[in-house]
């Protein structure tokens, strides 16, 4: 096996692929990534159970070949590297040298053969987005997951709900709840290669015939989603790994949901990962209804306050902020052992004056991933969830459970 | 009159200038060779830039222009131009204080700190380590100047009023005795405004009385003082102007970090005895250990199990809750779910523990959307059992009352 590439394109793809590894496992051999050397491509996998990527760079192939070496040597590696062109020669003993500028190394690889290898599903139907929507998606919820060890697994992912023309991905642990809604466009569906990674993967070109877009804008005809739509749990973790993955791209996604994996397309990168099996909570039922007290507020301005008294709470308090809402502002205070906040925010109010207190962590978390000017508060009674949303749409909701407290 | 350590003696430990002394002791530690803050006109003034600010602490040599604490940067120029002002530095106040307390509590074990820069101690019986009040007023005050850099003024006698007020005699680096036989000379001609304690209501009452100096309080009739100042006030005043104080020197007790009990087994924990003895060590050490926490009034929002194995290896386990409990239910099913996960079941155990900490004494509770009011309700029917347990044991002793599951446990009640 004896192949060359430049050292951008080896270090983007290692970096994409070492985003699969961030998880512990319990296989050594998956602290490796796999590397084929084919045509004029080379194709690295990676996987930590949950998380698998394939991301393919062009090369100059001598001798085709396979081989795994652990990710983290090859990966500092390739950083230290100037942008030059970097030249790798594998023995019969998985012995790899590997030269590049005036440097020159060996390291041991291992066989191939040893690697549980994943290949690319075949036949799945992709749907488009925006990159930044699909960002968007992710950072506006998953926050809100459950923390990987809660009692019910199904809370540590995001829940993503297609339905016609509409996306949206819920989190919620139970003391906070994030919804985020998107109408996206059904008519662009691709098809996949299907050849394991091997074939240049590039969705909008070969990958599209016999798929017009044209005739593919009913649910019939995209079976991975189903005729009523699709629901899938993608842990939480994952998610946050994808969304650095897509990060590093500025082209549209391609997404699907394929046998119990959730499946992200990228240009000559594919990220899969296991869905969590289970039946996501209802919690459209967990949306108060009767409201009692509705605000309008700066959300920035809101933000900054509540950080500030943020700084002088304690966790073992539950972070507590107190709220009182009356019809000229809002008063927050906080108080700790080292000092104590009251912070003054202009609101517009209608209905009943409020006392409430809350987790600030819980109200900041939301309200940094909030890009409107102005925001809706909404309220029932100081035991019942407060509801945020945007003054003109629906393309959010959040729910924050309050804190009951007893001086 | 020479005075012992065998009657009752107070000290008052009062730092110089302490912001001004601290800045400048800073200074001089980084830069030995710098100017020294205290021998010239100086303070520490918050906001130095936009001149708004105020005097926080003046150096001496500034106080001969009249500069006081608590007025105007800019009137504090106005009457001493060449007032060389400093910005305040609070964390080298802590490390300052931190270390000036350390040195009090080395020297006597009831120490009650009353400010940043000021403490009591009290020094009754300390004769076998100290010859007399003054040879240990001295040696504390050099202790602290020699090893930190900067002075304290030391106030003597024997209660807490006259040491303070003997403390605020003339500065720095001195040591100065009040005792009740000096009350005459020393304290009575003070107006009334240096009397520690008095407010400025009880002091304007009492000018347009007629009454100047501490002495002429002193001289009045307490039934008098009552009537014109009222009960609790006049009555306060004619002790104080007497020098008559029966104010405790209260150490600052640290509170406690957390709540912890173990038990050695008097026979190994084996996957054999487990089902037999695990649960009943756990609910009886989290019994203790949450007992003694609402005794406190703390509640903890990490509980924690460890054990020790037959070869001595300890290890430990700990989660934060998602609120904080006292709750005897709540530590010990957190306890047995930390203890599942740290044994092995193999290996023999010979000690148990439970502990508890990051402690709280305010009850905040954070609501569950997904747990709805049953949740609540649980938990406030657990804190009434709780209760309810505390007080049988309190009217009737520690055993009075046990779960029927504690029968026969290894623990010992402490």
């Amino acid at each position: 096996m004896k192949f060359s590439a430049e050292n951008r394109d080896l270090n983007k793809a290692l970096s994409i692929a070492f985003r699969a590894m961030t998880q512990k496992v319990a296989i050594p051999v998956l602290e490796c990534i796999h590397i084929t050397a084919s045509r004029d491509t080379l194709t690295f996998k990676a996987s930590d159970t949950e998380l698998s990527v394939i991301t393919s760079i062009p090369a100059e192939v001598e001798r085709e070949g396979c081989v795994i070496v652990p990710i983290r040597t090859i990966y500092d590696m390739t950083r230290t590297y100037p942008d030059e062109k970097v030249f790798f020669n594998v023995d019969e003993n998985y012995q790899i040298n590997i030269k590049c500028s005036k440097s020159d190394v060996t390291i041991l690889g291992q066989d191939p053969e040893d690697y549980p290898l994943f290949e690319e599903p075949e036949d799945v139907k992709y749907l488009s987005i925006a990159s930044e929507t699909f960002k968007d998606l992710i950072r506006e919820t998953v926050f809100a997951c459950a923390a990987p060890q809660s009692l019910n697994p199904v809370l540590t992912g995001v829940l993503i709900n297609l339905e016609n023309d509409t996306i949206s991905f819920a989190a919620l642990d139970g003391f906070k709840l994030a919804l985020r809604t998107e109408t996206i466009n059904l008519s662009e569906i691709y098809r996949s290669g299907g050849n394991s990674g091997n074939s240049s993967p590039s969705a909008d070109n070969e990958n599209t015939e016999g798929n017009d877009p044209a005739d593919s804008g009913n649910n019939q005809n995209s079976a991975d989603f189903g005729a009523g739509g699709l629901k899938a749990i993608v842990p939480g973790r994952a998610m946050n790994e994808i969304l650095k993955i897509v990060s590093m791209f500025d082209e549209e996604v391609l997404f699907a949901v394929t046998g119990n994996k959730f499946a992200v397309k990228l240009k000559d990168t594919l990220v899969l990962c296991s869905l969590i099996e289970g039946t996501y909570i209802n919690f459209k039922n967990l949306i108060p209804t009767q409201i009692s007290t509705m605000v309008k507020a700066d959300c920035n301005e809101l933000l900054i306050s509540i950080d500030r008294a943020g700084l002088l709470t304690d966790e073992v308090r539950n972070s507590l902020i107190r709220m009182n809402f009356t019809d000229e502002n809002l008063v927050i205070n906080s108080s700790s052992s080292r000092g104590q906040v009251t912070e003054v925010v202009p609101i517009d109010k209608t209905g009943d004056d409020l006392k409430i207190a809350f987790n600030s962590r819980y109200f900041i978390d939301i309200l940094k991933n909030i890009k409107d000017e102005r925001i809706i508060i909404e309220f029932k009674d100081p035991l019942n969830p407060c509801l945020i949303k945007p003054v003109d749409s629906d393309r959010f909701l959040y729910l924050i459970m309050p804190v009951r407290y007893v001086e | 009159m020479e005075h012992t350590f065998s009657e009752r003696i107070i000290f008052h430990i009062d730092v110089n200038s302490a912001f001004l002394s601290w800045s400048a002791v800073r200074r001089l530690s980084e830069d030995p060779t710098c100017l020294d803050l205290r021998s010239v006109p100086s303070a520490v003034g918050g906001n130095t830039e936009n001149r708004h600010g105020i005097i926080l602490a003046k150096s001496i040599p500034a106080k001969k222009f009249g500069v006081v604490t608590a007025e105007t940067v800019a009137s504090a120029l106005k009457k001493c131009p060449e007032l060389i002002i400093v910005p305040p530095e609070g964390e080298t106040y802590h490390k300052c204080s931190d270390a000036f307390m350390k040195i009090l509590r080395n020297n006597c074990p009831i120490v009650q700190s009353i400010s940043i820069d000021e403490a009591f101690m009290d020094m009754s019986g300390m004769g076998s380590i100290f010859s007399s009040p003054l040879q240990a007023a001295h040696a504390i005050k050099d202790e602290i100047k020699n090893s930190l850099g900067f002075t304290v003024n030391v106030g003597i006698s024997s209660n807490k009023l006259l040491a303070k007020m003997a403390g605020d005699f003339t500065k720095p680096d001195r040591v100065h005795t009040l005792f009740p036989e000096e009350i005459k000379e020393k304290m009575w001609d003070l107006p009334l405004k240096e009397l520690y304690g008095i407010g400025k209501s009880t002091e304007a009452a009492l000018l347009s009385l007629g009454f100047k100096t501490i002495g002429d309080a002193a001289a009045a009739d307490e039934e008098y003082l009552k009537r014109r100042l009222g009960e609790k006030s006049g009555k306060w005043l004619h002790k104080a102007a007497n020098g008559i104080d029966e104010g405790k020197v209260q150490t600052d007790e640290a509170p406690p970090k957390g709540y912890g009990n173990s038990v050695t087994l008097p026979e190994d924990l084996t996957e054999q005895n487990s089902s037999l003895v695990l649960e009943k060590t756990l609910l009886s050490l989290s019994d203790s250990v949450a007992s003694r926490m609402r005794r406190d009034s703390f509640l903890a929002l990490t509980v924690g199990v460890k054990l020790k194995t037959k070869d001595f290896v300890t290890r430990s386990r700990q989660r934060t809750l998602n609120k904080p409990t006292s709750s005897t239910d709540e530590i010990f099913k957190t306890a047995v779910e930390l203890f599942g996960e740290l044994w092995d079941r193999r290996t023999p155990v010979r000690l148990v523990g439970v502990f508890a900490s990051s402690l709280t004494n305010e009850e905040t509770f954070q609501l569950n959307m997904l747990e709805g009011e049953s949740a609540f309700k649980q938990r406030e029917a657990l804190s009434k059992i709780d209760a309810a347990t505390d007080e049988i044991r309190e009217r009737f002793g520690k055993d009075s009352i046990l779960r029927g599951s504690m029968i026969d446990p290894f623990v010992k009640k402490d």
